[in-house]
């Protein structure tokens, strides 16, 4: 029981305070690339501890769900933390709360609260971006359905520790509806992170989508709105490294919970990588485009359902 | 049971003949039918599902027409429109299902008509509410060829079932009469007591019937696929519309379209499936019907606030209250855990996936298609709902005391997730992982699947937001005006523009003409239009080609059409 509490703990507090290194160490990478000194991979951490000094600034018009939106946006992405596989490879507290699909719904829960409490600041710039983020919504949605149920046929369960156990097995591993699965998941990672060639990270009018969400936030409201962002990029990156891409090495028990901090360090500087030399090497999507490489995806994923159901028995 | 039955008709009854003299006298007796028939339903579960929330529906659909409206008329409608559907709810007998059926058409029809004295809309939901009757009518009569008895009893082939299923498509607004849900509650108007009927109990009568006769006849795998592909179908496109539609309560409508479609599909899936998978899909079918019925009523109880039938134009009143009230509306139409609408669209999506693995391969792959409509349709619900709520509560400035009722109906939909812990057929009676109570729903097909707890989100949710609230301390808050390019003339993003980028990208699909604004419609009512078109002009040319006085030609039609018929008969 205990033991299982220290699991609990370990798992939840790194997502908590890793999360915002892995956008550092991304941005390092990315300014080294291009030649560039770059800012500190601690520049997130400076960055958040900035902002919660700061005072809030909130819009004429805005009323509670403004104000206390970004709290409840955060806490979704806390709960989740404790119930899918992003740290120690076993369940702990509170993981038979939701299933893989439940998962996905707390993800859209969350991506529903950021929606209406910016819509709350009346700010037509900001409506610009909620219209672009529902206009993609539908496929990115779909997809993220699809995708995790199509791993979970694999296993005929909708459990991710016993989906992430099956896929280690070489023939699973190597099963063609997995790897088509593997790259829709990753293909709406890049999507529903902001990463390019679909989404600038900068606040750019003609492209920007997530960035416009948290226009009129300020203080502490917007530190936990870029910290949660930080979080869901790591739970989605971790599923897809430990569900997808890279399910081996991870260690149980308390000092393995420890150690499985360290695997994913190295698990996650693979993906950053892959990620640096997609963004450096390609440009950026017309908006439009977005969905088009959306429909890519959902395709892969529905192919890999498709094919799961017909070659297993 | 009977004598309850009784009150409810008397009560019913008595608010149809009162509303003559007395808006309010008559609402109260709603509220009284409709509280007795709730209590009614609680004690019938599974199958008084239907009369809880029905009862619930009218409670709040009469406290509101109490409070807001005083036209005898309308409200002689609205009592009429319920007491028929009372009739078809509790009825045991063929004849009093049509009889209620008709009355409730009939009621709906005139407050439809007179509400804006506009007969256009009224006569279009009369038109397809009568092709609707007319199908049930021949239905229930080959049904009652087979077991020569009104009663309904078990059926010998699946015949009746079909037909009768035809009907209640028809009436549900479902793919491709999807004109039948929208066009008289967006251009007729109905007042939003009646809209709310409409869309929430009207329409779940209609699944009430396919559910009612799928329990009596055997079953037929042809009907479950069209019933899931034709309900997944409407799903997405009933989204994608409401998206894009502009209407206050058009857009609600279509929303009403998209939930009936989820409910369709599952209804296709009881025909598909047996043993612990039919179990839940059941369940699931149950969860949707609260879930869509309760939140829907308080949105379309909600427009009662707006001013405007646009929601680029609209006004609206605005409180904390209604505020909170419509976001968890929203949240449940939207398919978003802890609420109801949560475990429904949740259930909805595993029994999809679920249907893949256990049924034989290449009809398996109707149910992943399915899933990903419906996964689709979600996206653009939440979209659709996102937009109503903005435009309608959120970024309106008139501020006024509006918002308990609508508190209430949000309320309900987290209260009413006790209601799915009643009905979930699987759970897990040990604890595990600090999750005890009892309390996760479970999916099952011959093993288990997955589960939620919506319990524990409820609570553990709030508490961990508290706990972050707690340790960030407190906040320095100052108001300021939003940022608007700089222009200070207070520029807006209209309910309109919001929805252009999915005008242009599904340009095909939704037919849009670009120009100065950019519209779209309905492909599927004017695919009947041309139809419909096409059949005058074949039909003025067949009569002055062949019938055109000309006797010898008469006779040889005449000759013919008996010849047919004879045909068809034997």
């Amino acid at each position: 029981m205990i033991g299982t509490l220290v699991e609990t703990l370990i798992q939840v507090s790194a997502v908590l305070a890793l999360s915002p290194l892995y956008p550092g160490i991304l941005e390092r990478m990315k300014a080294r690339m291009e030649g560039r000194r770059g800012p500190s991979i601690f520049q997130p951490y400076y960055d958040l501890l900035k902002l919660s000094k700061k005072e809030m600034t909130i819009p004429r018009n805005a009323g509670w769900l403004f104000v206390n939106g970004p709290y409840l946006v955060f806490s979704i992405y806390v709960l989740i933390s404790f119930v899918i596989p992003v740290v120690y490879p076993e369940p702990i507290y509170l993981t038979p709360v939701v299933d893989f699909l439940g998962g996905a719904l707390l993800f859209s829960l969350s991506g529903f609260l950021k929606v209406y409490e910016s819509m709350e600041s009346s700010s037509n710039l900001v409506t610009l971006g909620v219209s672009r983020n529902i206009s993609f919504a539908y496929l990115g949605e779909a997809t993220l359905l699809t995708v995790f149920i199509a791993v979970a046929l694999v296993t005929g369960t909708n459990n991710p520790y016993i989906t992430m156990e099956a896929i280690q097995s070489p023939t699973e591993y190597l099963f063609l509806p997995h790897i088509t699965a593997s790259v829709a998941f990753f293909m709406l990672w890049l999507y529903e992170t902001g990463k390019l060639p679909l989404e600038s990270s900068g606040m750019s009018e003609m492209g920007m989508i997530d960035g416009s969400l948290v226009y009129e936030y300020s203080g502490k409201g917007l530190m936990l709105l870029r910290w949660g962002s930080y979080v869901k990029s790591y739970l989605l990156g971790s599923v897809l490294l430990n569900v997808f891409l890279i399910p081996w090495g991870m260690q149980t028990g308390v000092l393995g919970a420890m150690a499985d901090v360290g695997v994913m360090f190295l698990k996650w500087l693979v993906l950053l990588v892959i990620t640096v030399v997609i963004e450096t090497s390609l440009a950026k999507f017309r908006l439009f485009k977005i969905q088009d490489f959306l429909i890519v995806a959902l395709v892969l994923s529905v192919f890999s359902v498709i094919l799961t159901v017909t070659l297993n028995d | 049971m009977i004598l309850e039955l009784d009150l409810i008709y008397v009560l019913s009854a008595l608010s149809l003949a009162t509303a003559f003299f007395s808006n309010r006298i008559s609402s109260v007796f709603l509220v009284l039918a409709s509280g007795i028939l709730a209590f009614y339903g609680i004690q019938e579960l599974p199958m008084g599902i239907f009369y809880l929330v029905a009862g619930l529906v009218w409670v709040l659909v009469a406290v509101h027409s109490l409070v807001h409206y005083s036209d005898k008329w309308l409200t002689m409608t609205l009592s009429g429109t319920v007491l028929g559907i009372i009739v078809v709810l509790t009825s045991t007998k063929y004849i009093e299902f049509l009889a209620g059926w008709e009355t409730m058409t009939l009621f709906s029809f005139v407050g439809i008509a007179i509400y804006r004295k506009d007969w256009k809309p009224a006569l279009t939901f009369l038109a397809f509410g009568e092709l609707s009757t007319a199908l049930l009518l021949a239905g229930f009569a080959l049904a009652y060829s087979q077991t020569g008895s009104l009663a309904f009893e078990r059926l010998s082939t699946q015949l009746p079932l079909i037909i009768t299923s035809m009907g209640f498509i028809v009436k549900m607004g479902i793919f491709p009469f999807l004109v039948v849900e929208w066009l008289p509650i967006a251009h007729g108007n109905a007042r939003s007591d009646l809209s709310a009927v409409l869309s929430a109990t009207v329409t779940m009568t209609g699944i009430y019937g396919i559910l009612k006769m799928e329990s009596l006849s055997p079953v037929s795998t042809y009907l479950g696929i069209f019933l899931l592909a034709v309900g997944a179908f409407s799903n997405l496109f009933g989204a994608l519309y409401s998206y894009v539609s502009d209407h206050v309560k058009g857009l609600l409508a279509f929303s009403t379209i998209e939930n009936n479609g989820a409910m369709l599909a599952l209804l296709g899936s009881l025909e598909l499936v047996s043993g612990d998978l039919k179990e839940f899909v059941t369940f699931s079918l149950f969860t949707y019907v609260i879930a869509h019925s309760l939140a829907k009523t308080g949105l379309f109880l909600s427009t009662g606030y707006v001013e405007g039938e646009s929601l680029t134009t609209a006004s609206s009143f605005r409180h904390g209250l209604s505020v909170l009230g419509t976001v968890l509306m929203a949240m449940s139409l939207s398919g978003l855990l802890p609420t109801i609408g949560g475990i429904a669209t949740w259930s909805l999506l595993e029994s999809m996936f679920m249907e893949a693995i256990t049924l034989p391969h290449f009809i398996n792959i109707v149910p992943i298609v399915a899933g990903v409509m419906i996964g689709m349709g979600e996206g653009f619900a939440t979209g659709s709902l996102a937009k109503f709520v903005s435009y309608t509560q959120l970024t309106k400035p008139i501020k006024d005391k509006q918002g308990l009722i609508l508190a209430v109906s949000g309320s309900l939909l987290l209260v009413t997730v006790g209601l799915a812990y009643l009905l979930s057929p699987f759970k897990t009676e040990v604890s595990q992982l600090g999750v005890g109570l009892n309390s996760l729903i479970s999916s099952q097909y011959q093993r288990s699947f997955g589960g939620i707890d919506p319990l524990y989100i409820l609570v553990s949710w709030p508490i961990i937001a508290l706990i972050v609230y707690l340790s960030l301390g407190k906040r320095k808050i100052r108001v300021v005006d939003p940022w608007d390019n700089g222009s200070a003339q207070g520029f807006r993003y209209t309910s309109f523009g919001m929805a252009n980028n999915v005008r242009l990208m599904l340009r095909a699909l939704l037919r849009t003409k670009t120009g100065s604004l950019e519209t779209s419609a309905d492909i599927f009512w004017q695919a009947m239009l041309v139809l419909i078109r096409w059949y005058l002009k074949f039909s003025r040319t067949f009569s002055r080609s062949f019938m055109n006085g000309s006797l010898r030609w008469y006779m040889i039609y005449m000759i013919i059409a008996i010849v047919v018929i004879m045909v068809i008969t034997l």
